[in-house]
């Protein structure tokens, strides 16, 4: 599946990035192609990636562009205190199984 | 995502060098990411005598100041060295001229900032690590060991806080001990196979990495090694954080909650419209209404005006065109003059004020990111907020820096948007003021409503029209921060005299014409040609033409001719709507000839003056009918 179609909440590992010049740009970040981040898709919005303590906007059409998986073994932030607002509760949810996707 | 083909910057020829420096002066370059503290380094080290200079060709600039021995520059934030655009190609040039480099990094974001710092190492450059706002990692639970961080790099590494001047005497002595760090031997091994044809370990790096400009100053094939290089240097700095950072328990902030709130419409739109709703307090009222009043009225016109004209008096005599020219109602010195300092001097400074705190405090990107939707819809990212914002202030400053825009294809869309659409502040405050007069809110409304139709239809049109595709956000969000004061003038100062030194001649040559088409009669002529098409199609007075006729010199003085006409309030909504689509003003015409060409500014021109009257047009017809 492609970034944008990822499940709010849900970690998951950038696989692709199908643009020279982001993919690049997102090595220089820290999420490029083997990394596992946290993704939300803003209502009327672009996706926020996040990755430790980074925060990136990737606009729609870009994330259309990026392939992910699930990457549900991850664990995304170590050390922290947890997720919020609606990212978490997608995650509470996930975690009680009671919207598990099926494995990729 | 690229699109700028070599000549686009044509600046970065061979041998460009950004500052000439005496023998014997070493070129001490701060490299690091956007917002990690570069320029309070840059401030500490360097005191008050420093030197600004914009880059030719692009809206970023560079300072440059005097410390000891050494020559202090201060780059613009980057994530890594290459081209993709104006700030890289700047960062760029100035880090392949320098003798040593101070890579300041933020502790906080260090898996971030580390893959330059290791793109400086590969390039071979002597350097020093400052390792920045050690005192907000130590507040978000993160603790990182420079001198493990200095072994595993192979430089000297010190921890800073900029904003205490803590760690600031340890870099400047630190310089001395500047040393090139570990690199990868097998990158090392490539690196000297091109160095007898490039001559320079960092050129060779930046063509190793497909750089097209640096190759072909050189003469040679950029080679398509980046993505393999960034891996390998991605999984080098992955592998140096666990053993440089220990990471304690720790609980999301409020500031970083607050810059969640700020990204997602529910929340972030209120806080958008009064942002905004309190920017025009700022610059629509007390700027350009009390301030210009005063500068403008005042000042230009009471006491500066007369004595340009009874010096030009006394030189050139008076009643012949030479003196219309010079000094006459569209003289280049006094038009020039009065429309530069008088009225776009201070709407400017507001202006870039507004931008810097914006920009400072970490709320722009955010901005970008909230309304990039919104930007898609008609061909741009949320980037373009930038410019978009700044028409309002004055289209010429805005077409300047549509050039942070993402490809050509966006910086035509954004500028002929602000040409048709977006009415600059010097008119926007006769418009208001006109509104007022013509029946309050609701003709506000009204207005309102139909400029922001024409904008998005225009905005649809020309995304599906112009060929290409544009470019997306990829943006990263900088944590949000109360802007210092300082920062902030400093600046808007450079920013300010950057633009008037750059487009003070195309105002000049803007009077110039317009004087020659009034001395010559043409002015005259075009008023006659305009009246029947006013009459007729638009219902307005026949003086009204003069009004129109006037917004090519200027285009509040435009709008400010309709007033004098005692129009109906229906009137006065159709006159405005037309002044507005209505052509840009003269100095932004040029601007938009030298930035995007003489055709796409022979479009935009005859194009508004097209919409302008078919838009205005429709409505009188609308209104009549009613
Ligand atoms: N807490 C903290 N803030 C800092 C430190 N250094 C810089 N800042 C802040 O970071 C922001 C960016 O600094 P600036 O010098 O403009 O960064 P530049 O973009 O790299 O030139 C400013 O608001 C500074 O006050 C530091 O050591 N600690
Ligand atoms: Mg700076």
């Amino acid at each position: 599946m492609t970034l944008l179609e990822a499940k709010s909440g849900r970690p998951v590992r950038i696989l692709e990035i199908g643009d020279a010049q982001a993919r690049a740009q997102c090595i220089r970040l820290g999420i490029g192609e083997g990394t596992v981040v946290d993704a939300e898709r803003l209502r009327v919005g672009p996706v926020l990636v996040r990755h430790h303590d980074s925060e990136v906007c990737l606009g729609r059409e870009l994330a259309g562009r990026i392939l992910v998986e699930e990457a549900p073994e991850a664990n995304l932030r170590p050390g922290r205190g947890g997720m919020h607002g609606r990212a978490q509760r997608d995650r509470r949810r996930w975690r009680f199984g009671s919207k598990r996707g099926g494995p990729r | 995502m690229s699109g700028q083909s070599p000549a686009a910057t044509g600046h970065c020829c061979q041998g460009t060098t950004v500052v000439e420096v005496p023998e014997g002066t070493r070129k001490v370059v701060l490299v690091g990411n956007p917002n990690v503290g570069k320029s309070l380094f840059f401030n500490a080290f360097t005191g008050l005598y420093v030197d600004v200079s914009n880059y030719p060709g692009t809206t970023v600039s560079i300072s440059s100041g005097r410390m000891d021995d050494y020559l202090i520059l201060d780059s613009p934030g980057v994530y890594g060295v290459s081209s993709f655009n104006d700030e890289e190609t700047v960062a760029r040039d100035v880090i392949l001229e320098a003798d040593i480099v101070v890579n300041v990094v933020d502790a906080v974001h260090l898996e971030r900032d580390l893959f330059l710092t290791q793109q400086l190492i590969d390039m071979g450059l002597p350097m020093v690590v400052a390792l920045n706002m050690v005192d907000e990692a130590g507040k978000r639970g993160l603790r990182v060991d420079p001198a493990a961080l200095s072994r595993e790099l192979g430089v000297p590494v010190i921890p800073t806080v900029a904003t205490q001047r803590e760690g600031l005497e340890e870099v400047k002595q630190a310089l001395s001990e500047a040393r090139i760090g570990v690199s990868d031997p097998i990158l090392q091994d490539r690196l000297l196979g091109l160095l007898d044809r490039v001559g320079s370990k960092p050129e060779a790096l930046m063509i190793l990495e497909g750089d097209p400009y640096v190759a072909e100053r050189h003469g040679v094939e950029p080679q398509g090694m980046r993505d393999e290089l960034y891996m390998a240097r991605r999984q080098r700095v992955n592998a140096i954080l666990p053993r440089v950072i220990d990471r304690r328990e720790h609980t999301l902030d409020l500031r970083t909650r607050l810059g969640h709130a700020l990204i997602r419409p529910l929340t972030g739109l209120p806080v958008l419209v009064v942002t905004l709703f309190l920017m025009y307090e700022l610059i629509g009222v007390l700027v350009a209404q009390i301030i210009v009043g005063f500068t403008e009225g005042t000042v230009m016109q009471g006491y500066v005006e007369p004595l340009l004209r009874s010096a030009a008096q006394a030189v050139l005599g008076d009643s012949n065109a030479l003196y219309e020219l010079v000094a006459g109602e569209f003289g280049v010195l006094t038009l020039t003059v009065t429309y530069v300092i008088g009225l776009l001097l201070p709407l400017v400074i507001g202006f870039y004020l507004m931008l810097s705190v914006l920009e400072d405090s970490g709320y722009l990107p955010r901005i970008a990111a909230l309304t990039d939707r919104m930007m898609t819809s008609i061909g741009l990212n949320g980037r373009a907020v930038i410019p978009m914002i700044l028409g309002f202030g004055c289209i010429t400053m805005a077409t300047i820096t549509t050039r942070i825009l993402g490809n050509e294809r966006e910086r035509k869309i954004a500028t002929a948007l602000m040409a048709f659409a977006i009415p600059c502040s010097a008119q926007l405050g006769v418009i208001v003021a006109l509104l007022a007069v013509a029946g309050g809110p609701r003709m506000a409304l009204a207005y309102g409503l139909i400029m922001f139709m024409v904008f998005g239809l225009l905005g649809v049109a020309l995304s599906r029209y112009l060929p290409g595709t544009s470019t997306s956000l990829l943006i990263d969000l900088p944590p949000l921060r109360v802007p210092r004061p300082i920062n902030v003038l400093t600046k808007t100062w450079y920013k300010t005299t950057g633009f008037i030194r750059e487009v003070t001649v195309y105002f000049a040559a803007g009077a110039l014409l317009i004087g020659t088409l009034q001395v010559t009669g043409a002015l005259v002529a075009a008023q006659d040609l305009a009246a029947p098409l006013v009459e007729g199609w638009l219902r307005l007075p026949r003086e009204a033409a003069t009004a129109f006729i006037m917004g090519f010199v200027r285009r509040d003085f435009g709008a400010a001719g309709l007033y004098d006409l005692g129009l109906s309030g229906p009137a006065i909504l159709v006159s405005l709507v037309t002044i507005t689509l209505f052509v840009p003003c003269v100095a932004s015409v040029l601007v938009i000839m030298k930035e995007r060409g003489r055709s796409f500014m022979i479009f935009t021109w005859v194009g508004s003056v097209v919409l302008a009257f078919t838009v205005g047009g429709l409505l009188a017809q609308f209104i009549g009918l009613l």
